[in-house]
């Protein structure tokens, strides 16, 4: 049984202009019909269980109602639907600074705001100089209340409200009090009462301390519970929430469809994951498209900088001699055609850039950003019968026998106030640019599409040493990483319900034309 | 209630600490203020309506004290309870404690002065000769009551006050009124006898007349005049304790 189990709680809070009037002006009003209470809800469907030694974050903007659910799981006030049922005794750290009589002196309201928690006064003479002593008031016992300062008020209160072994522990917002090294001493503290057993609650505005401490996440927004579950994917889409990445009901879908179960989870939203999605689901096969990054498409995902298509990881022209590729990518998106020399039979760039290529591919088939595979399998190991994996395989084994090596490129972007750099899109630049010294290429991204923005965004590019975490272009297929590669292949042999596709997925160099041709021959296998 | 009480003793003795502390806090007399305050009524009292009543009343000083002790106990009780529960507002929205805690803090302030008040009134009646008999024990009886009666009208109160603001100011309109109806300097002799009787409507009075009664006329009133106070008390306290009950949840939306 759970130490706390909120069951499909709603509340009904009111408000209006009923408070502090007179009885005379409430008979006035009536009679004039003039009286009115608005009734909101609150708090809608809240459901969550707690078990012991688990914390659970609730997030959510300023009105969510998180406050009002932390009273009714306190029990200052009832549900007006649904129950809340608490195996053990419940200590609430609410608005921890108010509370206190002014009038009485320090050592006073310690013993009264102690009794009001609950404590023995036996405790309480027992733990008095602990308290004083952790909150650094040794100076000040005597003194009336009212002459502390606003942070010395909330260390007392913490120092008092910590002292507790409670078998439920409500925390709004309590941990940030007072400055920094007081909130290092309050958080270890905390830590100390979440090891010793308590389930704990706890409100905060923090997401890193919410990521940091708990072990589940409650996100409530306008009252409504959005979702509850796993922290570091919930903490994820409420920062895109935040951001405005992702509105609140496209965080809604998200979370249920991570909650569903999948013929195919595709790890990596770039051109081979994509073309395979698109494939399994004309096929009626289940498929859900995950990507660590914050948006869709890989490294062929494009940006709107002022009016012009920038490639943000670097420049991507589609050119092939296979026509039936090319009549593939076709079906998605027009090409503006590309004079330069690839000498292939067809060569262009996307209308609009290359998203419009991957939402063509990822139509219908539920797209998740911001969740790395790590965070899924953490959150929801059994959510899909087969996985294609599209990441890099050494990362996938977590780096085992060593890194992969791949060559590398520093990109840097610049946005100028001019109307055109250089006549061409892609310029090999002479070696007397002093001020871009070391660049190999200057690409200009308005020419590809003949795009009219009175600014212009030019990318730089640079040889650079590769280290992991830096952009991978090319796998070095030397004869240590391709060894190296082999032991991956053979650990990957174990794992027969995980496809390796793609450019990091297989350790080999595809063009994006390839990248689709190699999906669409994986995915004609799989069916 | 009662494992309740035992559970939160030591708040309770917390709140009636501070409760004391706070009211004798900036005054130099202290608690002999609050004994010297109502024999100063007393004494006006007496120098005015002695020359009214005084003179065909036995023991009209006792008689005066009776009214005076009683009424006071009950205007101060009541006064001082109502706004007991929102002046604790800063606690019971952010603790689950029972709230009636707070009122019944209050209440212990008042008896105590109540109590000093009494021993002055003991003094009084040794110097005024005021034979003591047995029967002083059944003083228990409307001292108890007058208690309860006081914890039932300051339940009531208290609530009210959390929605209305205004009954401060009605009810010490009211509690005047009720002063002059509760024939503390004057008797009640020459009205007729539905007048009379219909100032036995009035609950402060049961308790004024059941102390003269007994301390005047050393006589115990009838099993009636008994069960009439327990009536009144029964329907003060059933009604308190019923709207705490209904607006325990409801209090925190309206502070």
């Amino acid at each position: 049984m759970s130490i706390l189990e909120v069951h499909d709680v709603s509340i009904q809070y009111l408000t209006g202009d009923f408070k502090e009037i007179g009885l005379k002006e409430y008979v006035m009003r009536k009679l004039t019909h003039n009286y009115h209470v608005n009734e909101f809800w609150a708090d809608r469907h809240v459901s969550f269980t707690l078990e012991k030694g688990e914390m659970l974050g609730i997030i959510g903007s300023n009105g969510a109602g998180k406050s009002t659910l932390l009273k009714a799981v306190a029990g200052i006030m009832e549900p007006t639907e649904g129950y809340v049922t608490r195996q053990g005794n419940v200590a609430a750290l609410l608005e921890l600074a108010s509370g206190f009589d002014g009038d009485l002196t320090v050592k006073e309201n310690a013993y009264l705001r102690g009794a009001m928690l609950g404590y023995t006064r036996k405790f309480m003479d027992e733990t008095y100089n602990e308290i004083i002593a952790f909150a650094e008031l040794e100076a000040f016992q005597d003194r009336p209340f009212k002459q502390l300062s606003s942070g010395m008020k909330s260390r007392l209160a913490f120092a008092i409200a910590s002292m507790v072994q409670p078998d439920i522990l409500i925390l709004d917002e309590v941990l940030s009090v007072g400055d920094g090294a007081f909130r290092k001493k309050s958080e270890a503290k905390m830590k100390e009462i979440i090891a010793g057993g308590a389930a704990t609650i706890l409100v905060s505005h923090s997401l890193e301390q919410v990521r940091e401490l708990c072990t589940k996440v409650l996100w409530l927004e306008h009252g409504e519970q959005i979702a509850c579950g796993d922290t570091a994917i919930l903490c994820g889409l409420y920062q895109q929430y935040l951001d405005k990445t992702i509105t609140l009901d496209q965080g809604k879908d998200i979370w249920a469809s991570l909650r569903g179960h999948y013929d195919y989870l595709i790890v990596g939203s770039g051109l081979y994951g994509c073309t395979f999605a698109r494939e399994m689901a004309d096929k009626g096969k289940k498929c859900l498209v995950i990507d660590g990054r914050p948006q869709l498409g890989g490294n062929v995902a494009c940006e709107d900088v002022d009016g012009v298509t920038v490639h943000k990881y670097g420049p991507h022209i589609f050119h092939t001699d296979n026509e039936k590729v090319w009549n593939y990518v076709n079906r998605f998106v027009s090409f503006v055609s590309y004079d330069g020399g690839f000498g292939e039979a067809h060569q262009g760039i996307p209308q609009g850039g290359y998203n419009g290529l991957v939402e063509g591919l990822l139509k219908g088939v539920p797209a998740v950003t911001g969740v790395s595979w790590q965070m899924l399998m953490e959150a929801f190991p059994n959510i899909s019968d087969k996985v294609l994996y599209t990441g890099t395989i050494d990362g996938f084994f977590e780096y085992s026998e060593g890194h992969l090596e791949y060559d590398s490129l520093k990109i840097e972007l610049e946005e100028l106030e001019q109307k055109c750099y250089q006549d061409e899109a892609v310029v090999i630049p002479e070696e007397n640019d002093e001020e871009h010294s070391g660049c190999t290429r200057v690409v200009e991204y308005k020419h590809f599409l003949h795009e009219k923005s009175p600014k212009t965004v030019v990318a730089f590019e640079y040889p650079q040493e590769w280290l992991p975490g830096r952009m991978m272009c090319r796998p070095v297929r030397d004869e240590k990483n391709m060894a190296l590669y082999g032991k991956y292949q053979a650990l990957a042999a174990e794992r027969p319900e995980v496809i390796f596709g793609g450019r990091l997925g297989e350790y080999r160099y595809y063009t994006m034309a390839d990248a689709i041709a190699m999906a669409l021959d994986r995915a004609a296998q799989e069916i | 209630m009662f494992q309740k009480l035992i559970q939160y003793r030591f708040l309770f003795d917390e709140l009636v600490k501070r409760d004391f502390k706070k009211k004798y806090k900036r005054t130099i007399l202290g608690m002999a203020w609050s004994v010297l305050s109502p024999l100063l009524t007393l004494f006006v009292m007496k120098i005015v309506f002695t020359q009214f009543f005084g003179r065909t009343t036995e023991h009209y000083t006792i008689y005066l004290f009776c009214g005076n002790l009683v009424f006071s106990y009950f205007s101060e009780a009541t006064s001082q309870g109502m706004t007991s529960l929102v002046g604790n507002a800063g606690i019971f929205t952010k603790v689950n404690v029972p709230k009636y805690m707070f009122l019944f803090s209050k209440n212990v302030q008042t008896l105590i002065n109540f109590g000093l008040s009494l021993v002055v009134f003991v003094v009084f009646c040794v110097i005024d000769h005021i034979p003591f008999t047995w029967k002083l024990i059944t003083l228990l009886y409307p001292l108890c009551m007058l208690i309860l009666f006081n914890i039932g009208v300051g339940l009531i109160l208290s609530a009210l006050f959390v929605f209305f603001r205004d009954i401060q100011y009605l009810w010490s309109v009211f509690t005047m009124l009720l002063m002059y109806m509760s024939a503390i300097f004057y008797t009640i002799d020459s009205y007729s006898y539905n007048v009379q009787c219909a100032f036995l409507l009035n609950p402060v009075y049961l308790f004024i007349r059941y102390f003269r009664k007994i301390v005047i006329e050393a006589t115990i009133p009838t099993v009636w005049f008994h069960l009439l106070m327990l009536a009144d008390v029964a329907i003060v306290l059933g009604l308190g304790c019923f709207m705490y009950k209904k607006y325990n949840t409801k209090f925190l939306y309206y502070v």
